[in-house]
């Protein structure tokens, strides 16, 4: 188990990372997200050792690891630009790891092998970096730091760089390793799809600090702020035209009922686009409507962007491809008042 | 026409040089007339103990002062590279490659006799072991260029302290522009002239090649110079062939 | 991780060895020669008047004059060299600017000594033209700028072509093209559009040549004829024959200024490119 204890960092008077508190479990594939600048990767070079935190501790298993420099501590960093060692063959940059442990040259010659293997590098073993593709170099990265089996591996936005195949190919595969060899991973990104779709929590930061942790389902069917809701996935948000203690209203002076326990004053309330619907369905529906401006092709699913009486923005609206619908003509909308969040 | 003139340009870079090798064979060895193929100055340079005793005193004023530059010069690249330099450094790296030669030579006379030093062949080491390692700290530099500075941190998360990230990473892959550095260092100090000339001393026991040279082309010209001559330029080829050859592949990069 | 403690060995030589002198120098020049060829330690600027006396200022004027002269020169010459090299194939250039630049490593003295021998009265140039019969009389050539300029020019081209070379390749060959395509002929194409492209390699080779020769003691010495003809010899000589360290001081204080000021020059008309 990880906990970081009211971590701070600033560079120059700016705080990269703000009081910061975390637990983190054991086996957990955990995702730290972000948009760039929210101190994601100084959080992360702080658990790794690169950077000392000005304030605060980092417990690994009840043991005070703050003060630990990289080479003593039980974590292992896999960097975005993989940090090959160029003049290594992959055997060898796979190797060095134990060689610095001191073990025996049998002990080691076997494990790097086995974990050849795990990582379908076979064949490549005396290849050098430089003849190596990107996917392959990323798993001589990994294998690297699995062979060390640390308590924690840290991984630095480790599918930014890949094109669109290899990085659902490398989802799989990082999940299985994760669950194979039973490490806590911690990774850092920008990409929410990779968050959601890899970790079994997301802590998403902004500026510095936490704004909300929880499962990628929690996250998306709740978000907690303005902020989080529209980082994650798309929302539409409707500014309030008016409100009182029961009732939300809108631009055309159509309204919600607001639930029992509503956020003091909100300011807007927000919807998912795969909550608005073509036809009635469900309770308490608010039915609106619009005019369609555009429609955007997705392959099975397509986007229909509706300027309506209930807002100036437009609104985002899922539909199936084999829906017929015309630009520009009229359309009526649905959704349940439950749907909409409050911010 | 860009043959022709790549052929007048040759021939303006060439012919000197080829003409002193011509005259060194001249048995009478001066440049207007032709008195036959020999090979007598070369005898008589092999004669000249003075020569040799230079040409020993230049080996070590090399020698020694490249292997002091090349670890001063490779720790200034380092420290340059992996850390941010400020101002100060990148300038005081960078002066003794532009500063006149003779206004060092004078400053460093000043100096040393402020101090009251005798001068020799030490004085000489230190004086060129300051644009030496100006030059293999710049030299050096050029390799980190391919380096991605992650490795270093790499090294560390797997557990490599500083010393072996030093032997085992960093060292190996800036090894070329380390040999490279103190191949130009060893040239360097080898054919520098005033430096060594204001800095040596009065006293023939520090006399090195190029002083011995001067004196010859200003106050004595026998044709054993041609010989000598031939025998630097050949010498001063082949190195810079070598270190083509055996540094080519590394380089390269 | 590493301290910068490792760059302390070498800035502790350099400041020693070669910041330290030069401070010393620099407050050399404020002082005066002492009787004896000592110094005598009171503050004043005579030497920096007595350099602007027509008899020193004049030797000022005509190391500038030679190092702008060889650097033109050099420059003229240099350009189309690297312009024809980079019409070879690839494989070719390598090899040809590997000849260009082997001279160049061979010792200066004796590279300077070559052209002494070649410009005697009765060296190899002097003795072929007369005895092909265009001229009776040796021509003068030693011992004049002419054969100064012509020994600077010879050290540092084979660095001029380097540095316009290392410009004219990176340039883009299909400007070149366009430019050829859009109706512009050999000249117009060259002068409005390659050689601003490649300012950058010029300027570096011109200011290199210039900077070099500026400060030479050996090639106006050696080629020169041993006159006071340049900066170089008249600082050598303050420090070993006349014996007035302060006065050589200040001369060598003037020369880096004007150095530095080139240099920043260079630095300016570079930033500018950007």
């Amino acid at each position: 188990m990880i906990q970081l204890k009211n971590i701070s960092k600033q560079f120059d008077k700016n705080y990269a990372v703000k009081d910061l508190s975390l637990e983190i479990n054991d086996g957990e594939f955990f995702a730290l997200l972000g948009p760039s600048g929210c101190g994601k990767t100084t959080l992360l070079r702080v658990i790794s050792g690169f950077e000392v935190a000005d304030q605060g501790q980092i417990f690994i298993d009840q043991e005070n690891i703050t003060n630990l420099k990289p080479f003593t501590r039980p974590t292992n960093l896999m960097f975005q630009s993989y940090a090959l060692f160029p003049h290594y063959t992959v055997r060898k940059n796979i190797a060095y790891g134990l060689e610095r442990e001191r073990q025996s040259k049998e002990d080691i010659d076997k494990k790097v092998s086995e974990i050849i293997l795990k990582t379908n590098l076979n064949g490549f073993e005396d290849r050098y970096p430089e003849q190596l593709s990107g996917g392959q170099k990323q798993r001589v990265a990994l294998a690297r730091c699995l062979i060390k089996k640390p308590k924690v591996l840290l991984l630095d936005e480790p599918l930014t760089a890949l094109d669109k195949n290899l990085k659902e190919k490398m989802k799989v595969e990082l999940k299985n390793l994760q669950k194979q060899f039973n490490i806590t991973f911690i990774i850092v990104t920008h990409d929410q799809d990779e968050a959601l779709a890899l970790a079994d929590r997301v802590a998403i930061m902004k500026s510095g600090e936490l704004i909300q942790v929880g499962t990628p389902k929690e996250i998306y069917a709740e978000p907690n702020n303005h902020f989080v809701a529209e980082f994650i996935g798309k929302m539409n948000f409707f500014r309030k035209s008016k409100i009182d203690n029961d009732n939300f209203y809108f631009l055309d002076s159509s309204f919600i009922t607001l639930p029992k326990n509503k956020v003091n004053n909100p300011e807007y309330v927000g919807i998912r686009p795969e909550d608005i619907l073509l036809q009635p369905n469900g309770q308490n529906i608010f039915e609106f409507k619009g005019k369609i401006l555009d429609i955007i092709y997705h392959g099975q699913e397509n986007e229909l962007i509706i300027i309506s009486n209930i807002s100036k923005e437009p609104i985002i609206v899922k539909c199936h491809k084999d829906q017929k619908l015309d630009l520009n003509s009229e359309i009526s909308l649905y959704c349940e008042n439950k749907s909409f969040r409050l911010y | 026409m860009k043959k022709i003139y790549l052929i007048i340009i040759f021939g303006f870079l060439y012919i000197p040089i080829l003409t002193l090798i011509a005259l060194s064979f001249n048995r009478s060895g001066l440049p207007t007339s032709w008195g036959g193929f020999s090979t007598e100055w070369y005898v008589q340079l092999f004669q000249n103990e003075k020569i040799f005793k230079a040409l020993f005193n230049t080996v070590i004023v090399a020698t020694i002062s490249t292997l002091i530059a090349g670890i001063l010069g490779t720790l200034l690249a380092m420290g340059m590279e992996i850390k941010k330099s400020n101002k100060f450094v990148e300038a005081t790296a960078f002066i003794p490659m532009i500063i006149p030669d003779i206004v060092l030579a004078i400053a460093l006379l000043s100096f040393f006799t402020l101090l009251q030093l005798t001068l020799g062949l030490h004085s000489i080491i230190m004086s060129h072991v300051v644009f030496n390692t100006a030059f293999v700290c710049a030299v050096v530099r050029t390799r980190f260029k391919y380096f991605d500075h992650n490795i270093i941190e790499a090294s560390y998360d797997l557990g490599g302290k500083y010393t072996i990230t030093f032997i085992k990473i960093i060292f190996p892959i800036i090894l070329p522009g380390v040999i490279a550095g103190c191949l130009l260092s060893f040239t360097l100090s080898f054919d520098e002239f005033i430096i060594a000339f204001f800095t040596a001393g009065a006293g023939s026991s520090s006399t090195t090649l190029p002083m011995l040279i001067y004196s010859m082309i200003r106050f004595g010209v026998t044709p054993e110079i041609n010989a000598l001559s031939t025998f630097i330029i050949l010498f001063s080829f082949i190195i810079v062939l070598i270190s083509q050859r055996s540094v080519k592949g590394k380089l390269l990069i | 991780m590493f301290n910068n403690k490792l760059v302390l060995p070498g800035l502790v030589w350099i400041s020693l060895f070669l910041l330290i002198p030069c401070l010393i120098v620099f407050t050399y020049s404020f002082f005066e020669r002492g009787v004896y060829g000592g110094i005598e330690y009171n503050f004043n600027f005579e030497n920096y008047t007595r350099s602007f006396k027509w008899t020193y200022f004049k030797i000022l004027l005509t190391s500038g004059q030679i190092a702008f002269i060889s650097a033109s020169v050099a420059v003229f010459i240099g350009f189309p060299a690297a312009y024809f090299i980079t019409k070879f194939d690839s494989k070719i250039q390598i090899f040809l600017l590997f000849f260009i630049m082997l001279p160049f490593w061979s010792n200066y003295l004796i590279r300077t000594y070559s052209w002494m021998v070649l410009l005697n009265n009765q060296g190899l140039i002097n003795n072929a033209l007369i005895q092909i019969g265009i001229i009776e009389e040796p021509i003068r050539m030693l011992y004049t700028k002419f054969s100064v300029v012509v020994g600077l020019v010879y050290n540092y081209l084979p660095f001029v072509v380097l540095s316009i070379y290392a410009s004219l390749s990176t340039m883009n060959k299909e400007v070149i093209e366009a430019s050829e395509d859009l109706g512009g002929n050999f000249f117009n194409t060259l002068f409005r559009i390659i050689v601003p492209m490649c300012l950058p390699g010029i300027v570096a080779g011109f200011i290199f040549v210039f900077v070099l020769s500026i400060g030479n003691f050996i090639t106006p010495d050696l080629l020169g004829g041993g006159r006071f003809l340049m900066i170089g010899n008249l600082i050598y000589d303050q420090f070993l024959s006349a014996r007035d360290w302060p006065f050589g001081s200040s001369l060598s204080l003037i020369l880096v200024i004007i150095m530095l000021s080139l240099l920043f020059l260079q630095s300016l008309i570079l930033a500018r490119k950007k």
